[in-house]
C-alpha cells in the first residue's frame, strides 16, 4: 500500500460556477431583452404620434366645421398604414364624430403578447385648434412588427449568450484544469520531499499510522527501520550543501531500487529514511536491513567525487516496542543510536535498555554543554618515546573530562558528542590553548626539545577558522611552530580533499608538523599520502596489539613503516604495552613509540 | 291695461326661439373657426387685437357674435365690433355683412376694395358676389361657398383643409 495524500477537488463548486454564470448571463440577457423592447415600443409610440398628428390637422378642421365626412376621409388614409387597426375621433361630449376600422380579420395576437404588453398599443391625443383641443383622436395599433422584432432580436441575444456561455465554460474548465493541477502540485509539495521525490515527515506520520491502525486490526506485525548516512555530515560540511543534496538524490534512488514494491520509504529530513515493512517479524528485518546496508555501502559517484557513506540502522518491531508512529519512531531512533555506537554499518534492535542509554546521553549532553566553562576539561600528556634509546621525545595531549554528577567520562563517549553538537570546536581551542601553555613551560623548564602532540578532529577542518586558531595561539603562548605537532584522522581526509589539502598546506606553512592518527584502519590511500604534507604515521593500537604473534598483523606493521620509509614518513607505534612489541617494532625499523609500556597518559605535574 | 302692458314687455324682452338661437350661434363658430383658417398679409392684424366687425341687424345674431370677443385668434385676443354700413372699416381684419340690400352691401364691398379685410356674408344658399365667404344653413349643418380671386384681391390666404371643406369654391 503506497502512501497516498487525500485530496478533495470539491466538485460542487463546478456546478456552482455554472449556475452562476448561466444566471448572471440569463440576467443580462432579460435586461437586454426588456430594455430593448422599451426602446423599440416607444419608437412605436412616437411613429404612432406623427401618423395621428398627420390626420389632426386635417381632422380638426372637419371638426369645427362638422364634415364628418371630411373626416372619416381624413381617417381612411390610415389604410396605408397597416398597422392601425382602428382610429376613432371623439368630440368633448363623448359623441363618436368619426372612425376607421381596418379592413379584413386581424389576426389576434399570440397568447404571450398580452401578458408581456406586446399584443397591441392605444394612443390618444386631442385635436387642437388655437391651443382649444376640439375633439380627441385615438389609434390602435397592433405590435406586430415590434413582436417580430423582439422575436428576432431575443434570438440573437439568447444566441450570443449562449456562445458566451460556452466560451465562458470553456475557460473555467481551463481555468479549473491549471488550479487542479496547482492543488495537485501543492497537495504533493506538502506531502513528498522535493529533493528525492520520496513521502516526506508528514505524509510519513499519517500513513504509518493508518497502516499501523489497520495491521493492530489484523493483529499483524511490522517493522519500522530508521537509518541515516553515516558519513553525510562529513560530505556536507566539505563538500557543500548542493552535493549533499545530490548525494542524497542518489541514496534515495538507489533505496528505490532495492526495496520491495510493498514497502514505504520515506525521507524524514537530513539524512534521515525510513522503511516500513508490513509483515516482517525480527528476521525478516535484519535481512532488509542487511540489504539496505549492503546497497549503501558502494560508493556513489557524485558531481565527481566517489562517496562511500555507508548507513546505519536501527529497527523497532510493531507493536512491541512501540503501538503509536511516535513512539515506534523513538524507539527506532534509540536502536539506531545503538547501531551508531556499536561502529556504523550496522542495525540494531530497540532493546529497553536503550531508553535509559538515550535518557543517559541526554544527561551527558547536559552536562558536557557546561564542562568546558564550569572548568570540568582538563588535559592529560601520554610520553611518545623513542624506541632505541627510550628517551621522551614528545607527548600526546589528551582530554579528560570529569563530570561531578557522571565521574570520568571516556573521551570515546564525550569526543563524539562533542563532535555532533559543534562543541568540539571549543573544546578543540582549549586543548590546542592547554597544550601549547604546558609546551611553553616545559620548554622554560628546560627541556628544549619537547614537542606536544594535540588531537584535531575532522570537525575542526570546516569553518576555516583551524588555521587562524593555531596561528594565533602560538602567538599568545610563545610556542615556536616546530614544537607542535597535530595529529588529524583518516576521517578528515575523506571528500573535500583540495579544500583539506589547502588547510594543511597553510598548517604546514606555518611550521607545525603533521601526523596521520590511527593509521591502517581508515580509507587513506598511497596516492593521497604523497600529496599530503604530512610528515608522521601513527600506527593503530589495533596492529601493535598482537604483534610479534599475529603474523598478519606483524606483516601490515612492516609494510606500513617500509612504505613510511620510502615516503620519506616517520613512524610512531601506538599502544605499545610490552618489550617483545618493542623490540618487534625497533627490529623493523619504527623509531618511536607510545604506550602504557612507556607511560600512562598523566596530568603535566 | 297692466296685464297687456305686461304680456307685451314679456313678448318684446322674450329671448328668440331657441332653434334660431342654435342657428347663430353655429354660424358665430363657423366665422371664429373661419378666422382661424384665413391668413392675413404681414403687418395685420394691428394695435394687438383681432377686430371682428359685425353690420347687421339681426340683434341675436350681433349678440352670437359679440360673445365670439376673448376668444383668440392668431395669438391675439378677437373683439367684436357692431358697425354701421357707413362706418369706417378699415381697423377690421373681418368683417360679417348680414341681410341687407344690394346697394348698401355694393358699397362696403367698393370700402374694403382690395383692403385685406375677409368678408362673410349670410347668403342664404348662394355665393354672393363679392363676398369672400358666404354662409349657407341645411339643416343643422353650416355651409360655405368661397370666392377665392375675392379672397387674394384682399392679399388673404385661405388654408386648404378650408378650401377642402367648402361647399363650393369659386377659382
Amino acid at each position: 500500500m503506497k502512501p497516498q495524500p487525500t485530496v478533495d477537488h470539491g466538485r460542487g463548486w463546478d456546478r456552482l460556477n455554472w449556475l452562476s454564470t448561466a444566471l448572471a448571463l440569463g440576467i443580462a440577457t432579460l435586461l437586454l431583452i426588456s430594455s430593448e423592447t422599451a426602446t423599440l415600443r416607444e419608437d412605436f409610440q412616437h411613429r404612432l404620434a406623427t401618423q395621428a398628428s398627420l390626420v389632426s390637422a386635417n381632422s380638426a378642421a372637419a371638426v369645427v366645421f362638422k364634415d364628418a365626412q371630411s373626416a372619416q376621409d381624413n381617417l381612411a388614409a390610415f389604410q396605408h398604414a397597416p398597422d392601425i387597426l382602428s382610429a376613432r375621433i371623439v368630440l368633448p361630449d363623448g359623441t363618436l364624430f368619426a372612425s376607421y376600422q381596418k379592413a379584413g380579420a386581424s389576426e389576434d395576437a399570440p397568447f404571450w403578447a398580452g401578458p408581456l404588453g406586446l399584443d397591441r398599443i392605444e394612443y390618444q391625443r386631442p385635436l387642437d385648434l388655437e391651443d382649444v383641443a376640439v375633439a380627441d383622436i385615438s389609434l390602435v395599433a397592433d405590435l406586430e412588427p415590434l413582436r417580430a422584432r423582439i422575436l428576432g432580436f431575443i434570438a440573437v441575444v439568447l444566441g450570443a449568450a449562449l456562445l458566451a456561455l460556452l466560451i465562458a465554460q470553456a475557460l473555467m474548465a481551463r481555468l479549473r484544469r491549471a488550479m487542479r493541477r496547482n492543488e495537485d502540485d501543492m497537495v504533493h509539495m506538502a506531502h513528498y520531499d522535493a529533493l528525492t521525490g520520496l513521502p516526506n515527515r508528514a505524509l510519513f506520520e499519517t500513513h504509518t499510522a493508518r497502516v499501523l491502525a489497520q495491521t493492530a486490526r489484523g493483529g499483524g506485525c511490522a517493522a519500522l527501520l530508521f537509518f541515516d548516512l553515516d558519513n553525510f555530515k562529513v560530505v556536507n560540511d566539505s563538500l557543500g550543501h548542493p552535493v549533499g543534496d545530490l548525494l542524497l538524490k542518489a541514496v534515495a534512488a538507489q533505496l528505490g531500487q532495492v526495496v520491495r514494491q510493498s514497502d514505504d520509504l520515506s525521507r524524514l529530513g537530513g539524512d534521515e529514511f525510513t522503511l516500513l515493512v508490513v509483515g516482517a517479524e525480527r528476521q525478516q528485518a535484519i535481512a532488509v536491513a542487511e540489504h539496505v546496508i549492503q546497497a549503501l555501502h558502494q560508493p556513489f559517484p557524485v558531481d565527481g567525487h566517489e562517496l562511500s557513506v555507508g548507513a546505519s540502522i536501527g529497527i523497532a518491531l510493531f507493536p512491541e516496542d512501540g503501538d503509536s508512529v511516535d513512539k515506534l519512531l523513538r524507539s527506532a531512533d534509540s536502536a539506531l543510536y545503538a547501531a551508531k555506537a556499536a561502529g556504523k554499518h550496522t542495525w540494531r534492535f530497540f532493546s529497553a535498555e536503550m531508553d535509559q542509554q538515550a535518557r543517559d546521553r541526554l544527561a551527558l549532553e547536559a552536562g558536557l554543554r557546561h564542562a568546558l566553562e564550569r572548568g570540568e576539561l582538563r588535559m592529560v600528556y601520554q610520553p611518545i618515546v623513542d624506541l632505541g634509546t627510550g628517551r621522551h621525545t614528545g607527548f600526546e595531549a589528551l582530554m579528560r573530562w570529569t563530570s561531578p554528577e557522571l565521574g570520568d567520562v571516556s573521551p570515546a563517549v564525550f569526543i563524539p558528542i562533542a563532535e555532533e553538537t559543534g562543541l568540539i570546536h571549543a573544546f578543540g581551542a582549549f586543548a590546542l590553548r592547554e597544550a601549547c601553555a604546558q609546551t611553553r613551560t616545559w620548554l622554560d623548564e628546560g627541556r628544549i626539545d619537547v614537542v606536544v602532540s594535540v588531537n584535531i578532529s575532522a570537525r575542526q577542518f570546516y569553518g576555516r577558522t583551524l588555521v587562524d586558531s593555531v596561528r594565533q595561539t602560538l602567538l599568545e603562548t610563545q610556542l615556536p611552530p616546530s614544537h607542535l605537532d597535530l595529529e588529524i584522522t583518516e576521517t578528515a581526509l575523506m571528500g573535500a580533499e583540495r579544500e583539506v589539502i589547502d588547510i594543511l598546506n597553510e598548517l604546514h606553512d606555518l611550521g607545525v608538523s603533521l601526523s596521520l592518527d590511527d593509521f591502517g584502519i581508515g580509507y587513506a590511500s598511497l596516492s593521497q599520502l604523497k600529496r599530503l604534507p604530512i610528515q608522521k604515521l601513527k600506527i593503530d593500537r589495533s596492529f601493535v596489539m598482537d604483534i610479534p604473534h599475529d603474523h598478519d598483523d606483524a606483516a601490515i606493521v612492516t609494510a606500513i613503516i617500509g612504505m613510511a620509509d620510502a615516503l620519506g614518513l616517520s613512524v610512531v607505534a601506538e599502544g605499545v604495552e610490552t618489550q617483545d612489541q618493542q623490540a618487534f617494532l625497533t627490529a623493523v625499523g619504527c623509531r618511536r613509540g607510545q604506550g602504557y609500556l612507556f607511560g600512562k597518559p598523566e596530568p603535566a605535574e | 291695461m297692466r296685464g297687456i302692458l305686461l304680456a307685451i314687455l314679456l313678448l318684446a324682452l322674450a329671448p328668440p326661439t331657441r332653434a334660431a338661437l342654435e342657428e347663430y350661434e353655429v354660424k358665430a363658430a363657423v366665422i371664429y373657426h373661419l378666422s382661424l383658417f384665413a391668413e392675413w398679409p404681414p403687418g395685420s392684424p394691428r394695435e394687438g387685437s383681432f377686430n371682428l366687425c359685425a353690420l347687421t341687424e339681426n340683434e341675436s345674431m350681433a349678440e352670437a357674435l359679440s360673445r365670439l370677443g376673448g376668444k383668440t385668434v392668431k395669438g391675439v385676443s378677437l373683439m367684436a365690433w357692431r358697425k354701421r354700413p357707413t362706418s369706417d372699416l378699415s381697423i377690421c381684419q373681418m368683417v360679417y355683412l348680414g341681410d341687407m340690400n344690394d346697394a348698401a352691401r355694393g358699397r362696403v364691398i367698393a370700402q374694403l376694395a382690395g383692403q385685406p379685410v375677409l368678408t362673410i356674408g349670410n347668403g342664404g344658399g348662394a355665393q354672393i358676389p363679392g363676398i369672400m365667404v358666404s354662409l349657407g344653413i341645411a339643416g343643422e349643418r353650416v355651409y360655405f361657398d368661397i370666392d377665392l380671386p375675392a379672397v387674394q384681391r384682399g392679399g388673404l390666404r385661405l388654408d386648404a383643409k378650408l378650401l377642402r371643406l367648402a361647399r363650393s369654391v369659386v377659382k
